[in-house]
């Protein structure tokens, strides 16, 4: 126990997480590899400290802040383990479709309850300041309201949508989407939509590929959108529907610009050009962890702030001759 | 030739700074004269900052002049609190002085550019972060203050005041505790900013990692005195160390990247 809460103990595991803060930095270490070493150290040395160490007995800000600092290494551990981040893009009018989530990272205890989120995604804008510099963000999407029907809210910037503990944050990437409909010859038709890249961060290359429905016959898809307002003026994109906009189809032995509701008929069926709508790009957090942490780290630094600013700023004799009325 | 109002008085702080520090450095005793001074070319900078928040229509929290100038102001208001609260503060001054008028000369030499406020500052968190931040590095000048002037007396630069050695060292570990005070404040705030605006409380972005490094800078300097016994001398090393990795933290790191948190907005 005396080795374990040895004073030396503490300076060495700080460094032992230096070191691990500096091979996360340059040699690009996952942080739990690294961090654990020093944290275990100063884990192990602060419990051993708590019982042995008379100075944080005499000081309880101090104690606090030692405790609240052992309850958030626990805490973000925990989140650690329990935690879920993914990415996913919607288009207007889309449901919340787990199976279309990408770069899922998934704790090794998270539970996973994703398949009881529902929102489907509405309109959204985006504010552009002169110098393409982005604005605001508002995402509207509708919710369950519980009586059957949907509700609408808005999120953006620094307002999350929180479902089920799973929390989506807008992002930078959003832009527009093909909405097209193919009716085969001998069976159902369908519809969905294409997702074009990032606009206007790749406002360039509007373009994506479609694979026919049974067939390796690949279309090659671009979407032609009026010119949008100069760089140097404020302006607001509008992930809405839209038909200002023409699609040109490149197919096999062939090429066509088709307007919205124009079809193009092939050997293999029609395909029809909706519409053009808006997608937006969300990232998907979930660490059940954040206020329990939040709050533990408070307690903490009102444990710290009592001890250090309560002696230097309002020295004790002052408070004593205070409450002596003097 | 038309006079720019926010540069004019930004040299009027200036030359306020530098009379200050000159005095300060000529005459042996420090008197009430160097709060005032303070005081003053606070208030002319603050006249800057409600000039440009008037005209850009947000505070100054985006490139290195805004940083450089509201740091110059908190810094010099705060130093002048501080010492108006604790009058043994005052041996620090020929030691912080001069480090203001070098930020002062420092703001001087870079483009006064405007700025875009990002949207995912208009929240709460901007304002608990920023100020936990400046209360924290006017902590730990305060501390590198008192941490010089245990240095130069060693090497017999600064001459004899009435504030023992001890009484200075004491003093000085003590605002290093309050710094690890708002630097935490900082960080936690930063931390929920972050987990509202990009999804993660903490990415290890360069800022991040440079301001958990000045985190961790702090703790072990406090450490080490519990661990060690730390010379005077030594300790003042210490509280100049935290201090540099902090003066990085705020004015190097940043800046590598077009904005404070590299490619987060």
């Amino acid at each position: 126990m005396r080795i374990l809460a040895a004073r030396w103990l503490t300076p060495a595991g700080l460094l032992a997480v230096l070191a691990g803060v500096l091979l996360i930095h340059f040699a690009g270490l996952d942080a739990a590899p690294a961090l654990v070493p020093g944290a275990g150290v100063l884990v192990l040395n602060l419990l051993a400290a708590l019982f042995t160490e008379r100075g944080l007995h005499r000081n309880p800000g101090l104690l606090l802040f030692h405790l609240g600092l052992l309850g958030v290494t626990l805490l973000a551990a925990a989140g650690y383990l329990i935690r879920f981040e993914a990415r996913i893009e919607l288009v207007q009018g889309g449901r919340f479709d787990p199976a279309a989530l990408q770069a899922v990272k998934a704790g090794w205890l998270h539970p996973d309850r994703l398949e009881g989120v529902r929102f489907i995604q509405g309109a959204f804008t985006v504010d552009y300041a002169p110098g393409l510099a982005r604005g605001h963000t508002r995402s509207r999407v509708l919710l369950p309201d519980g009586r059957g029907g949907w509700t609408e809210r808005e999120v953006g910037d620094d307002r999350p949508l929180i479902v089920d503990g799973y929390r989506f944050y807008t992002t930078w990437n959003k832009g527009f989407a093909l909405v097209l409909s193919w009716l085969p010859a001998e069976a159902p038709p369908m519809t969905g939509a294409v997702h074009l890249p990032p606009y206007p961060g790749i406002e360039w290359k509007q373009e994506n590929e479609w694979t026919i429905p049974g067939t390796d016959k690949v279309l090659r898809l671009r979407l032609e959108l009026p010119p949008r307002p100069a760089d140097e003026q404020a302006w607001q994109l509008r992930g809405d529907r839209r038909t200002d906009v023409h699609l040109r189809v490149q197919f096999p032995g062939g090429e066509r610009r088709l307007d919205p509701g124009e079809t193009l008929r092939l050997d293999e069926g029609v395909l029809r050009f909706e519409e053009v709508r808006g997608w937006m790009g969300y990232k998907v957090y979930y660490d059940p962890t954040l206020p329990w942490m939040f709050w533990t780290a408070i307690a903490g630094i009102a444990g710290l702030a009592w001890h250090y600013i309560r002696g230097t700023l309002f020295p004790l004799r002052k408070a004593a001759a205070f409450r002596a009325g003097t | 030739m038309a006079i720019d109002p926010e540069n004019t008085l930004i040299w009027a702080a200036l030359v306020v700074y530098g009379g200050t520090a000159g005095l300060v450095a000529i005459r042996s005793e420090t008197g009430p004269w160097v709060g005032r001074g303070l005081v003053l070319a606070s208030l002319l900078l603050c006249a800057v900052i409600a000039l440009r928040w008037g005209r850009l229509g947000h505070g100054p929290f985006i490139n290195l002049y805004e940083i450089l100038l509201s740091n110059l102001f908190s810094l010099g208001i705060l130093y002048a609190l501080a010492r108006a609260r604790q009058s043994r503060l005052r041996v620090a001054d020929r030691v912080v002085l001069p480090v203001l008028l070098l930020l002062g000369a420092w703001l001087v030499s870079v483009p006064a550019l405007d700025s875009h406020l990002p949207p995912t500052y208009e929240t709460p968190w901007l304002w608990v972060h920023l100020l936990s931040g400046k209360l924290f590095l006017a902590a730990a000048l305060i501390a590198a203050g008192l941490g010089g002037v245990l240095i130069l007396r060693r090497l017999r630069l600064f001459p004899a005041e009435d504030v023992p050695e001890a009484d200075v060292e004491r003093l000085a570990w003590r605002w290093l505790g309050i710094g690890l005070v708002f630097h935490s404040t900082m960080l936690v705030a930063g931390a929920v900013w972050a987990q509202d605006a990009w999804g993660r409380y903490w990415a290890w972005d360069p800022l991040e990692t440079s301001a958990f490094l000045t985190w961790l800078a702090l703790a072990l300097a406090l450490h080490s005195r519990l661990a060690w016994r730390v010379a005077p001398a030594v300790a003042g090393l210490l509280f100049w160390g935290v201090f540099s990795l902090a003066f990085l933290t705020f004015f190097g790191v940043p800046f590598l990247s077009q904005a404070p948190h590299q490619g987060a907005i």
